[in-house]
């Protein structure tokens, strides 16, 4: 059976990179014909639909006209379906990121590849959410979110897993620069995993991530009793004890769970304060941001220190999945706080229901000075 | 770079047994039997099967062919094997002859222990060998492998801590990220949450990382030293006196032993247990998840709670006793006895001095493979320059190379096998290297077979570079080609038995 896959290109993406410009946010309008004269995207994409075609499947490529796809498959001599009109834009923009990505979802194609950074992936997320898999070609400067493959190949053996029906599919993190300048969880995309291939008899198999999150929320929830006031933190693991309380979290926001049941999302700073100030038994339940490994000040500036502290450092339960922690070396979660907190210092960090283990939480700006020296 | 030798398996294409040979077809018929037919059924009617199995009817020949083929489609020991932690050595031949003797092949453990005293002094003076090796009071043969000693020390951490009235309290067992995940899985089943350390920036996990999580509810430290990577953490003395200051025990994983054989003994260090593996340091067979032993050994105050039944010597006979506390059973009455007399004569033939020289040479061997992988482009080592010397073994990466080649270090694998190159051991999981491989020479291999293996590795990493498909795509030369892994973790679709695959994939 043939699969239809939508491929798009941020034909811009990975420039800014060689160039110290940190990503192609916000690139000069008269350097962007360099840019698409570059082509690095689109030679990444090329790569991994090459790997994915050594590799077999049935699938149908279809693309945007233009610059978002079309124009690179068919340099790249890859066979494609072109969805034609508005006409092709000369110069895009993230609108027209958005705008492609969702006339994709409404062609029906059923998996989404994409070359891009963060900022790509921020857009594809807000485009369309969690209607279908997308898997991330690693093209940009950024690439913090958790939808991309670890290399062109990876992306295109994944595809073909997904395509043989090998794969399944987590919520991920998309992790970029928010509103206020903030970088940190900004939207959630549904990403394929597939199951590693067989690497030796000793092998073990890891339970996946979400399964974790559950383990780990069930067991918080367990030993809890009705007095406390739950806050949750952003993120999927964290969310996931919000999801075992019984509502459906904002994982981009604060939550909080009163023992009257009453949910609050998305609390600000200043409510916050003032509801864990007047809380009897506070829980805070704090989630590690993508593979960088921060605790405070990445998309959860609502946790200020001043709410840390009434909370107390007993009542912050961190968690984390064995896989995320377990690629952060050193054992190091960050702070990036204008005061000092009292969360400095070794922490357990739970990974399972029944499993933890130990990181050493550092104010990041003095984790900076100490490499400087 | 000498020249890479052919090589290419059997590859026989053969059905598996129960598809071939022919309904009535027979090896040996015996004559009907002469005895008058008994009255009584042998076994009560509940027992007795309805239809009888339906078990594959061949010839003799076509029997002692068919186990021909699969035995020459078999890579192990045909080539070489550095399957790291592991630790491969050769079974000596003789060992087999001895443990085929009538006096231990034919002795039943019903019998009386007066008819097989042979065999219990055996035992009797290898736990006495064993105590010396590690300076523990008591050895129990029982547990039938590594993760089985690692179960029984969480058992006897629980009937310890029972003893004591604090069996409620202490509920967590600390170990490390690089100790062999049986630990923590030990103690997950014996009912205790497990904690784990990870490795910091020296190469091994801190002081100050262990202080942060003991207390009144640790229960033991379960770990190996040195580790999974080959790293011997120098300040292990202060983890095991800081778990001691709040009332835990130590446990010491002594599964990568090799390299520190009469080198170091666990109980000087402060350990109140050690597990050894027979199967792999003392030469024993394994394979095929065949019979092995992990050796638990214990100190004076934990050997009450030792499983029974332990052989003790009254004057000149071998008695077999039930000690006082002990916890029951992890596996049946004295456990694998073959294995320990095999492992017995090998470590009598060694002798301390020729254990002194194994150890010895494993650590040089593994560092003459460092130099000369080191100078591979491609492969880069974990820590490098950080941690103290590697021991018996090294983490590798071939995370370089992938990023040139896209090819990951299942496909080089995969393609050395091309070689008649075992598979090598990539890491436990979680990798905190990527790509990772971990070579252990072990005393046993020739310089000549470890500069093969290092040979291909650096030819099938040339190879990948030339012609990246040629290695993605292989093995080409083996006896079956690349599998798909994909159902492995799928109750639905795996199958260890003829009868579970008829069930799940023909639904018969």
């Amino acid at each position: 059976m043939t699969v239809s896959v939508g491929v798009l290109v941020n034909p811009i993406a990975g420039f800014g990179g060689t160039l110290a410009m940190h990503g192609t946010d916000e690139l000069p309008a008269a350097r962007f014909d360099e840019a698409v004269e570059a082509n690095w995207a689109g030679h990444r994409m090329t790569l991994a639909l090459d790997s994915f075609l050594r590799t077999g499947g049935e699938a149908e490529f279809v693309a945007v006209q233009g610059l978002l796809g079309a124009t690179q498959l068919a340099a790249a001599g890859i066979h494609h379906r072109t969805l034609g009109s508005p006409p092709a834009i000369r110069r895009t923009t993230r609108a027209d990121t958005i705008d492609a990505a969702r006339r994709l979802l409404a062609e029906g194609v059923e998996v989404l590849l994409f070359a891009g950074g963060d900022g790509t992936a921020t857009d594809i997320a807000e485009a369309i959410g969690t209607r279908m898999p997308v898997i991330g070609v690693p093209s940009g400067v950024k690439m913090h979110s958790e939808v991309f493959s670890r290399s062109p190949v990876g992306a295109g053996r994944l595809l073909a897993d997904v395509i043989l029906g090998r794969a399944s599919s987590e919520l991920a993190e998309v992790l970029d620069v928010g509103e206020g300048g903030f970088s940190g969880v900004v939207g959630m995309l549904l990403a394929p995993r597939s199951h590693e291939a067989l690497q030796g008899a000793k092998t073990t198999t890891v339970g996946s991530g979400s399964s974790a999150a559950r383990g780990i929320a069930r067991e918080l929830v367990a030993h809890s009793d009705n007095a406390v006031t739950w806050v949750i933190g952003p993120g999927t693991t964290a969310g996931a004890v919000g999801e075992e309380l019984g509502f459906e979290p904002t994982l981009l926001g604060v939550d909080v769970v009163h023992p009257s049941g009453l949910v609050e999302l998305d609390v600000d700073e200043n409510h916050l304060f003032d509801v864990v100030s007047a809380a009897g038994h506070p829980q805070l339940v704090l989630g590690v941001v993508g593979g960088q490994g921060f605790l405070l000040g990445r998309g959860n500036q609502q946790l200020s220190t001043r709410v840390i502290d009434s909370i107390g450092v007993d009542r912050i339960h961190i968690v984390a999945t064995a896989e995320k922690v377990s690629a952060l070396f050193p054992p190091v979660l960050l702070l990036d706080v204008d005061t000092p907190s009292s969360l400095v210092g070794y922490r357990k960090v739970r990974t399972g229901s029944r499993n933890s283990t130990v990181m050493r939480v550092v104010d990041a700006a003095a984790q900076f000075e100490s490499a400087q020296r | 770079m000498s020249t890479i030798r052919r090589y290419h398996a059997a590859a026989w294409d053969e059905a598996i047994v129960f598809e071939l040979g022919a309904p009535g077809r027979r090896g040996v018929v015996p004559p009907a039997s002469w005895a008058p037919p008994s009255t009584e059924p042998s076994f009560a009617p509940g027992l007795r099967r309805e239809s009888p199995p339906a078990l594959p009817e061949l010839a003799e020949y076509e029997v002692r062919r068919h186990y021909t083929h699969l035995a020459q489609q078999t890579l192990g020991m045909m080539g070489v094997s550095l399957f790291g932690t592991c630790t491969m050595k050769h079974n000596p031949t003789v060992n087999e002859q001895v443990g085929a003797r009538h006096e231990i092949a034919e002795v039943h453990p019903r019998q009386d222990p007066s008819t097989y005293q042979g065999v219990l002094g055996i035992v009797h003076s290898f736990e006495a060998e064993l105590c010396n090796l590690s300076g523990m009071s008591a050895f129990s043969f029982q547990p039938g492998g590594g993760a089985d000693a690692a179960y029984l020390h969480a058992v006897i951490t629980r009937a310890y801590h029972a003893s004591r009235g604090e069996l409620a309290q202490r509920t967590q067992v600390v170990t490390t990220a690089q100790a062999h995940p049986c630990n923590p899985a030990a103690a997950v089943s014996a009912g205790f949450e497990v904690i784990t350390l990870p490795i910091e920036e020296g190469g091994y996990p801190s002081v100050a990382a262990l202080k942060a999580v003991i207390g009144p509810k640790t229960a033991a430290l379960m770990l190996n030293n040195p580790d999974d990577m080959g790293i011997y953490n120098p300040h292990i003395t202060e983890f095991i006196d800081a778990v001691h200051d709040v009332g835990g025990l130590a446990f010491y994983d002594n599964a990568n032993f090799n390299g520190v054989m009469t080198r170091l003994r666990a109980r000087e260090l402060g350990f109140d247990a050690c597990m050894f593996m027979l199967h792999k340091t003392f030469g024993a067979p394994k394979g095929g998840n065949g019979p092995s032993v992990g050796a638990y050994g214990c100190s004076e105050e934990l050997a009450r709670f030792l499983p029974g039944p332990r052989v003790v010597k009254n004057g000149e006979a071998y008695e077999l006793v039930e000690p006082d506390g002990s916890v029951g059973r992890v596996r049946e009455f004295l456990g694998n006895v073959p294995q320990v007399i095999k492992a017995y004569s090998w470590t009598r033939a060694m002798g301390t001095e020729g254990l002194r020289t194994a150890a010895d040479i494993s650590v040089l061997a593994n560092n003459y493979m460092e130099k000369r992988l080191m100078a591979i482009r491609g492969v880069s080592m974990s820590l490098p320059g950080k941690a103290l010397p590697r021991l018996e073994m090294t983490r590798y990466s071939l995370e370089e190379y992938r990023v040139e080649t896209g090819l990951t270090g299942g496909d080089v694998q995969n393609r050395m096998t091309d070689f008649g190159i075992d598979a090598f051991w990539m890491s436990h999981e979680p990798w905190i290297v990527p790509e990772p491989f971990t070579p252990e020479a072990g005393e046993m291999w020739s310089k000549e077979d470890l500069d093969e293996w290092i040979d291909v590795l650096e030819h099938v990493l040339e190879e990948g570079r030339r012609d990246p498909e040629l290695v993605r795509t292989s093995p080409h030369n083996q006896a079956v080609a690349q599998i798909d892994g994909s159902g492995l973790n799928d109750p639905e679709t795996w199958a260890v038995t003829w009868a579970a695959y008829r069930r799940k994939h023909a639904q018969v």
